[in-house]
């Protein structure tokens, strides 16, 4: 109160520019949305390599003009998921087309593919599992399928490596048969 | 800021430039952390949960082309020729899904008593609008022509520029990533013809969303 203001002294009335920030705070609060959580599964995927015994499926890319006998075919294991129209997996197959499909329970999916496959806490184990040359899961799927159970699928096959490497295994989708829904 | 006032009382205004600091920052705040990107995101998806998917790494400058796959069905509601889409009606207390509906493309709501479209048609979804397997205008491309679309994109963004044909024929691949976000309840038939159609335009790096685990907190 005592204090002596000079007759030049020009107080700048800040009254406008609080409106004015409180405007520009209410919008960005008010369209706010923090990003949603999510997660994702890296993959590369190149259109399949044909496999040999595998008829009359729709595969990703596969280059049917070519003659057969000229493409070279990559070591894989097919896993086969039939739902019978129900959308829940009720048949699994694993094995290799040209040689032998074998029906397994869908439980025993991880064990079997074990079999063809190292499997990441073995390695770091320094276990040895799997023959290790396959390269290729074909993961064989009806199209009346779910995606929530084949993305469980692939999951499984994210804890393997393939070949002599860390690689993981070269996934690749295909479905059997048209997509009913178009 | 105060001063005597002729009538002997005293006059008190207060010092509103704190206040102003403070309402900068919070402004300064909000402006860095608002988030356009969320806007390619659809939010009605659910998206599959799984224990092996990892977040993005932090600071990785990925290109990203996000797809959101569902399968839509014609609106039931009468008169209305739009397709409707599936939405969850959730209890905002317990996030656990009450019922279904279908919301279409102009707003009307319909309940649907499953969880899924069993027979739609593959769309995606790309900033609101739905893009089915044939076009349907200008604004509503087929699925490959927004492919192509998008691919000749990054064709041309990419060092040193492709052309198509060297992707197409000589195996080349886009350096885009494709993220691939269905929902649980959509056929595999539909994610894979997704798949299929960006295979085809030279795409090979695939980011398979999924929902990220819910920590359970006590009962």
């Amino acid at each position: 109160m005592s204090k002596r203001h000079s007759a030049e002294d020009v107080e700048l009335n800040v009254t406008a520019m609080l409106d004015m920030a409180f405007q520009l705070l209410a919008f960005f609060i008010l369209t706010f949305r923090p990003p949603p959580g999510e997660a994702q599964i890296f993959l590369k995927l190149p259109p399949a390599q044909p496999v040999a015994g595998m008829t009359g499926t729709e595969r990703a890319g596969s280059d049917e003009s070519k003659d057969p006998k000229d493409v070279k075919t990559t070591k894989s294991v097919v896993v086969n998921l039939l739902d019978r129209d129900s959308g829940s997996v009720t048949d699994v197959q694993i094995g290799i087309p040209s040689v032998s499909m074998k029906p397994v329970p869908y439980n025993d999916l991880e064990k079997e593919l074990r079999v063809y496959f190292k499997a990441k806490e073995d390695n770091e184990a320094g276990q040895k599992s799997g023959q290790g040359d396959y390269e290729q899961v074909v993961i064989n799927a009806s199209p009346t399928l779910r995606w929530e159970e084949v993305m469980k699928v692939v999951d499984m096959c994210t804890k393997f490596t393939a070949g002599k490497g860390d690689k993981l295994p070269a996934v690749s989708l295909s479905a059997a048969g048209p997509d009913p829904g178009g | 800021m105060s001063g005597s006032v002729p009538g002997g009382g005293v006059k008190s205004e207060p010092n509103l430039t704190p206040i102003l600091d403070m309402v900068f920052q919070l402004i300064t705040f909000f402006m860095l952390v608002i988030n356009f990107k969320s806007a390619e995101l659809d939010l009605s998806l659910q998206l599959p949960v799984l224990g092996s998917a990892k977040p993005l790494p932090e600071g990785a400058n990925l290109k990203l082309l996000v797809l959101n796959v569902q399968i839509c069905t014609k609106c039931p509601h009468s008169g209305c020729d739009a397709f409707a889409t599936l939405r969850r009606v959730t209890d905002a207390d317990t996030k656990k899904v009450k019922s279904y509906q279908l919301v279409c493309e102009r707003g009307h709501e319909t309940d649907h008593p499953q969880g899924a479209i069993t027979n739609g048609k593959t769309c995606l979804t790309v900033y609101g609008r739905l893009l089915c397997k044939e076009s349907r205008s200008k604004d509503f491309p087929s699925i490959e022509e927004y492919l192509r679309s998008e691919a000749d994109l990054s064709l041309m963004s990419a060092t040193p520029p492709l052309t198509r044909d060297e992707v197409i024929k000589e195996g080349k691949e886009l350096m885009d990533t494709v993220v691939i976000r269905a929902d649980t309840g959509c056929r595999f038939g539909a994610v894979n013809f997704v798949i299929v159609e960006c295979q085809k335009q030279g795409y090979r790096r695939f980011a398979l969303k999924t929902g990220q685990v819910e920590i359970k907190t006590g009962s």
